[in-house]
């Protein structure tokens, strides 16, 4: 038995950051100087952890199996999963912790196979009972044999790592062991890699179709069939390549599917330099160009705010400069070194305000307030902060984003918010959820560097 | 220096019975014979390369983990005699947390600072506490650390006992992957009995004895002298035993799944050799204390 190694995290392996407040510039002179500084917030709202990240990465494989070997409380992300998705939870109590837990963690590996048969099965480790975890490998070994299907381990325990993303990366190292090794390439054939699926990734993909590949995508909506295609694959590709770093990783490592860096498909320009790269990486004739491209002058020099997850606000940021506007902050859930590129692209990065924290509405609304910006570009959840604090906000999410007619999507959607601050309407939500004297303070008040 | 995969070993034994010492000095017998060794100290005590480091002090993984978060493997290791690279994976603090854990803990910072990839060792040796009370020291041998261990026994009734459980540890574990015996070392033999003693549970326990290793003045000298044998005595018949020892793990020696005794069948056999050794006059008081 090999040694199974637990997935290190976003801070140790990228010098992740999840929590920071000050101008793009020094963050980025900061990554470059070696690992930054560890700071820590000592009041923390709410933030998803790596094992709710993992979990909802496993539960949008088709026909996988899933067991969480943990107290129910640690399957909790999974309640809100598809109907019919083979999950269990083995429900560890006292005693098992005491006695060990393995025959309950074979019997539910059983049962959950019996009723289902999933083409796999992944074992997911949780916080705190470290010794419980210990279990793992030794029974998924047996009852990978047994079942004779590929039983796999997902080493998470939920608190290495302060960055949600880490989930990313611990899912992908369980789900890349479940490809199956193939001989041969297929020169027609490539990985996508998306963690989400939805109308704008379908258009990409039919975009690459276009160039006469077959477009293998994983693992969000894949089932068995995807995954055993993959290492036949001539390369990959990410839509969101920050999300999807330890799947290609792992691809690459263990079926030496090489992986071509690429920025995400957002907008006209952003989606056809994707296709473009593909074809020129496969060899295939570029596609016919289309113009269909927003020219308005949309937002006319006006200061815009985005909040998106980190690839995806780096690749707004094009947007938002095409259509006239001026970059004055960007807030992320975390921030790290493969984000470095994107940062120093931006012009003028030392007057850009940068909020990195997930899931922090208290420093969301403080930090905006000094910012004043005219709009935010932003998750829901980021947009409805942003309106309440009232400031015109557009709410779009990853997938909504995607190929041409993301860029005609957010287009149509600032005009709205913009057009609805014009007539004064503020959403009916202009009252702020905090006091003012509690907006006084510093909006980092509670983030402090930890001493060595 | 080898470009194979480095071979993984853990050498169990009961708290103070010469396991480190043992352990060390088979190090510097694999250094000597011009093989790339790192020694991990698997004991909470950290005291299990000293000898090999003329006793210089050496920052713990798990410590250095504690105070800085980020160690790097210059903080947490020490070049020994012969080259071979010393680190204590340490533990917590006497009285909290797990220290079963905390192995697996400072071998997966190993692991993610690329320590094998960079140093390339021949072999790794890890050395462990053997009172396997738990899943926490069985971690070595459970989690894919090591793929074969040996177990470091005198004819000590509480040494067996430990022998015993690490055996029961193995017989659960090997059949899912876990690792095997290699077998078991006699250790601090002194008495004509003692390594009857210790083939007798041996065959018993379908295992057998790779190497005796007598009771010797030499090696508490060099171990006074903050040295191992192989160092501060090569030319004595104890470095040879040593190194015989060396041979038998370097080579391809078999492995096997041990088959352990149960509570009254362990019993019964120490009531016999408490007959033997003692005579019966000793046997109540033997009993009494399994
Ligand atoms: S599990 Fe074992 S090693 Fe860990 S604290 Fe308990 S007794 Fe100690």
């Amino acid at each position: 038995m090999e040694k199974a190694l637990q997935p290190p995290t976003r801070e140790r392996r990228l010098n992740g950051v999840s929590a920071y407040l000050g101008d793009v510039a020094s963050l980025i002179a900061e990554l470059e100087a070696g690992p930054p500084a560890s700071r820590i917030r000592t009041f923390s709202q709410v933030a998803s952890d790596d094992v709710s990240i993992a979990l909802r990465v496993l539960a949008d494989v088709e026909g996988l199996g899933i067991v969480v070997h943990g107290a129910r409380g640690c399957a909790g992300a999974l309640v809100r999963s598809r109907p019919g998705r083979p999950w269990a939870v083995t429900n560890l109590d006292q005693r098992d912790t005491i006695l060990g837990a393995d025959g309950n963690l074979a019997r539910t590996l059983r049962r959950l196979y019996q009723r289902h048969h999933p083409w796999g099965i992944v074992v997911v480790a949780t916080p705190v009972v470290a010794i419980n975890n210990d279990d793992i490998q030794a029974v998924a070994q047996e009852l990978s044999d047994e079942l004779g299907i590929p039983v796999v381990e997902l080493r998470t325990d939920g608190f290495r790592s302060r960055i949600g993303a880490t989930g990313y990366d611990i899912a992908s190292a369980a789900l890349a062991s479940l490809v199956p090794p193939q001989h041969g390439r297929r020169r027609d054939l490539i990985n996508l890699l998306a963690f989400e699926r939805g109308p704008g990734l379908t258009a990409v993909a039919q975009q690459l179709a276009g160039l006469g590949l077959e477009v293998n995508l994983v693992p969000a909506g894949a089932g068995q069939e995807a995954f055993a295609k993959a290492a036949q694959a001539v390369l990959s590709v990410a839509v969101f390549q920050d999300e999807s770093d330890v799947l290609r990783r792992e691809l690459d490592r263990l079926h030496r599917v090489p992986f071509l860096h690429l920025r995400p498909p957002i907008g006209a320009l952003g989606a056809r330099r994707f296709v473009e790269a593909v074809a020129e990486a496969t060899e295939r004739p570029l596609p016919i160009r289309i113009d269909d491209r927003v020219s308005a002058d949309l937002l006319e020099e006006r200061r815009v705010v985005i909040a998106l997850p980190p690839s995806q606000a780096l690749a707004v940021v094009e947007l938002v400069v095409q259509f006239g506007g001026r970059i004055a902050g960007i807030s992320v859930d975390w921030i790290d070194s493969l984000h470095v590129e994107g940062l120093k692209a931006l012009t003028n990065a030392a007057t850009v305000a940068l909020h990195v924290g997930a899931g922090q509405a208290f420093e969301l609304v403080n930090w905006l307030g000094k910012i004043e910006p005219d709009l935010l570009i932003g998750t829901p959840a980021a947009a409805a902060t942003a309106a309440r604090a009232r400031i015109a906000a557009v709410a779009i999410e990853g997938d909504d984003l995607l190929g041409a007619a993301g860029e005609t999507k957010l287009a149509t959607r600032i005009g709205r918010a913009l057009a609805a601050r014009q007539n004064g309407f503020t959403a009916g939500l202009g009252t702020s959820a905090y006091r003012a004297g509690w907006l006084k303070r510093s909006p980092d008040w509670h983030i402090k560097r930890e001493v060595r | 220096m080898s470009t194979n995969k480095p071979k993984h070993i853990a050498i169990y034994g009961k708290g103070g019975i010469g396991k480190s010492t043992t352990t060390s000095n088979i190090s510097a017998a694999l250094a000597e014979a011009g093989h790339r060794v790192i020694q991990i100290g698997c004991d909470p005590k950290s005291d299990s390369t000293t000898i090999l480091r003329g006793g210089e002090d050496l920052p713990t993984v798990l410590d250095s983990l504690r105070d800085s978060g980020r160690p790097t493997i210059a903080d947490v290791s020490a070049i020994g005699f012969g080259g071979v690279l010393c680190i204590e994976a340490g533990g917590p603090v006497p009285g909290v947390g797990c220290a079963g854990r905390g192995i697996n803990a400072a071998v997966d910072l190993l692991h993610e600072l690329k320590l094998f990839e960079e140093f390339k060792p021949d072999y790794v040796l890890y050395d462990v506490l053997g009172d396997v009370v738990c899943g926490g020291f069985a971690v070595p041998i459970r989690n894919g650390i090591a793929e074969s261990a040996f177990v470091v026994t005198s004819s000590d009734f509480m040494a067996i006992f430990a022998a015993n459980n690490l055996f029961k540890a193995i017989s659960k574990y090997a059949p899912s992957g876990g690792a095997r015996l290699g077998g078991v070392i006699a250790n601090s033999i002194q008495t004509p009995y003692a390594s009857a003693l210790i083939d007798d549970f041996a065959s018993r326990t379908g295992t057998n004895v790779v190497g005796y290793v007598p009771r010797s003045l030499t090696v508490a000298q060099s171990e006074l002298y903050g040295q191992t044998v192989i160092e501060a005595a090569p030319t004595s018949e104890q470095a040879d035993v040593y190194r015989q020892l060396a041979r038998h793990i370097a080579g391809d020696h078999p492995v096997s799944i041990p088959k352990p005794l149960n509570a009254p069948a362990l019993k019964q056999w120490a009531k016999q050799w408490g007959d033997r050794v003692f005579g019966g006059a000793a046997e109540r008081r033997l009993v009494e204390v399994v």
